[in-house]
């Protein structure tokens, strides 16, 4: 009984630990998509409240939670107050499948850095960032307002249309790894490229074995498909305000509309993840495996264990752990700023355009990228 | 029998489930009941998941709660909703038609039930849930756990076994012999495990899958065939 309450202690400080880490790293995306864009348009951008502006993050916050509670006159109550919620909540779900690093073994304990760690991890993602739409729904359609409505049937219809070109792209990638459990996805990205072709073997040695060099067209409809789902330039159609106002969250304000923002950010943050995931080699460094990083620091982790007072060993799973965590910090910090980058160079597309690139061209090309995939993972396996 | 956590979680979700498939019936705000529609498709495939089937949860997520009801909703927002309000609540020769036709409904439904419980008292085979037979099986002689489970036994037998199905069904003597031992049956680990369920979708049930999915295809010809017609669906006789 013990150990399940203390397995139960561990569950729940880690979906703690990573809600509050997504949540607090939003604020700090806002810093870098203003200053970035500032950048990027040849302007300063936030840079008068604290080092480098850095605290303007913390007055936004607080005016979020200050401002007046509004609630428009046509709205339907229970639905307009639920619709903030149910978009926050699948964006903070999705990344529960979503491992970050090596386990840790401290003590006779092994804690694996994921929260639930799902044999249908990538369904599993799909199924739940499908969930999304609700919010964006009841949303539009609680506020009682044309444009709100609006902006919510174009949000709906848009990510329904990118989620089929989405699911789509990425089963190349699964008969690739022949397997839907993140975690043995990443284990199949370990080592140098290497393939199979009729029995006999072919490896370029300095190219990691990552997703995108086997499913490079896979990659790139992945990412255009990740922009529209999360309703990021240059799709962000749902809220184009030269048409629609604001889109779907028109009528809210205060911290009603951060939820939605947060909601979008945490969106960004897991396809981010799960880019590195699926393309990248997840959290596993290029070309190191993780048992030569725990050889590492067994060799050069005793100063360190004794600091620590814990054992050799403990250590270096411990270390291995934070390494593999930096790892994929920053592979996923860098696809954040990639999301960031491509909302200030490109432009809005007009609705039928984004409706045409979605049915007409991410569609058919992932089709072709199935049936290729397939008939040539086919043909290698032949001896 | 002690309550164990996933007692109580079941009875939980049973009670979430249950409550708003009643919402959804008897709420008169069509958008609520599309709503509470998609919560009891969501709550359903938490159960599949309890049920130790991951990718029929994840699809039944996917397809009922992520893509059908958000369509649904979509064209139910789309409606102009207080002339529907009034419309359910006047009384008009129609309406109590309708009401007629769904009591009839639900006593037929009762009826079936109630034989079917019945049929099931005299018949000592109960439905187990697989992770509960599994564990059963571990402990019990194997052909008392074939008898637990009578309707489909082949079930979690593998492939190799299920040749030896007819005998094993024949004959309880060479039951014994080649007993589903626990190398040879799936584990609960395997059990509803995705590459289990493709290998039966695509080999023994290949022709109901297809046969399906053209059925699907026919459906999806025939709603693209009334839309584009003259009027399509919402043609109006003036």
């Amino acid at each position: 009984m013990g150990n399940g309450l203390l397995e139960f202690a561990i569950n729940a400080l880690k979906i703690i630990i990573v809600f509050v880490t997504i949540v607090s790293v939003v604020p700090l995306l806002v810093w870098v998509e203003r200053r970035g864009s500032a950048f990027m348009q040849n302007r300063l951008g936030p840079n008068r409240v604290g080092p480098l502006g850095l605290l303007q993050l913390l007055a936004d916050a607080i005016k979020f939670i200050f401002k007046e509670e509004f609630i428009p006159d046509h709205a339907d109550k229970v639905l307009y107050f639920m619709a903030p919620g149910l978009t926050l909540l699948p964006a903070a779900l999705t990344f529960a499948a979503v491992p970050f690093s090596t386990p840790v073994t401290i003590g006779g304990h092994t804690i694996n850095m994921q929260i639930a760690d799902i044999n249908v991890g990538i369904i599993y993602i799909f199924a739940v960032a499908s969930l999304a739409v609700y919010g964006v729904l009841t949303a539009g359609w609680s506020s009682g307002n044309k444009y709100s409505l609006l902006g919510a049937l174009r949000a709906c219809s848009q990510m329904i249309s990118y989620e089929i070109a989405m699911g789509l792209s990425l089963i190349g990638v699964l008969i690739m790894y022949q397997t839907f459990s993140l975690n043995e996805m990443i284990t199949a990205q370990l080592g140098s490229f290497n393939f199979h072709w009729r029995g006999l073997q072919y490896a370029v040695k300095y190219l990691p074995a990552w997703g995108i060099f086997y499913q490079p067209l896979s990659f790139i409809l992945f990412v255009t498909c990740g922009f529209a789902e999360t309703n990021r330039m240059p799709f962000d159609l749902p809220e184009g305000e030269a048409e629609l106002v604001g889109g779907y969250h028109t009528e809210y304000g205060g911290f009603k509309f951060n939820m939605f923002f947060m909601g979008e950010y945490g969106h960004m943050i897991t396809s981010s993840a799960l880019i590195t995931t699926l393309f990248f080699g997840g959290y596993a460094l290029p070309g190191i495996s993780p048992e030569q990083v725990a050889a590492f620091w067994l060799d050069h982790g005793a100063g360190l264990a004794q600091t620590l007072h814990l054992s050799v060993t403990d250590t270096s799973s411990l270390m291995t752990t934070l390494t593999h965590l930096l790892v994929f910090c920053l592979k996923t910090g860098f696809w954040l700023f990639f999301y960031v980058w491509v909302r200030w160079t490109l432009p809005r597309f007009r609705y039928d355009q984004l409706m045409d690139l979605g049915w007409k061209t991410l569609l058919p090309w992932s089709i072709a990228n199935l049936a290729i995939s397939a008939t040539v993972i086919f043909f290698a396996h032949l001896k | 029998m002690a309550l164990t956590s996933e007692d109580i979680l079941f009875h939980a979700f049973a009670a979430v489930a249950t409550i708003s498939a009643i919402l959804v019936v008897f709420l008169s705000n069509p958008i609520y009941s599309a709503l509470f529609l998609a919560l009891t498709m969501s709550v359903l495939s938490i159960f599949y998941f309890m049920l130790n089937a991951p990718f029929v949860a994840v699809a039944q997520l996917t397809v009922y709660a992520g893509a059908v009801m958000v369509l649904f909703i979509m064209v139910v927002m789309l409606f102009d909703l207080k002339r529907e309000h009034e419309d359910v609540l006047k009384i008009s020769p129609v309406m109590i038609a309708k009401i007629i036709g769904a009591a009839l409904l639900c006593g037929f439904l009762v009826g079936v039930s109630w034989l079917g419980m019945s049929a099931n008292q005299n018949n000592p085979s109960t439905v187990v849930a697989p992770q509960t037979m599994a564990k059963d099986l571990d402990k019990t002689k194997p052909v008392v756990a074939m008898a637990d489970k009578p309707e489909n036994p082949d079930e979690d037998l593998t492939a190799a076994e299920q040749n030896n199905l007819v005998d094993v069904k024949g004959a309880p003597e060479t039951a014994k012999k080649d007993v589903p031992t626990k190398e040879t049956r799936l584990s609960p680990d395997e059990f509803g495990s995705t590459a289990s369920l493709s290998k039966k979708l695509f080999s023994k049930y290949v022709f109901a899958f297809e046969a399906v999915s053209l059925l699907l295809l026919v459906a999806i010809v025939g709603a693209v065939a009334l839309a584009k017609s003259r009027g399509g669906t919402h043609h109006v006789a003036r």
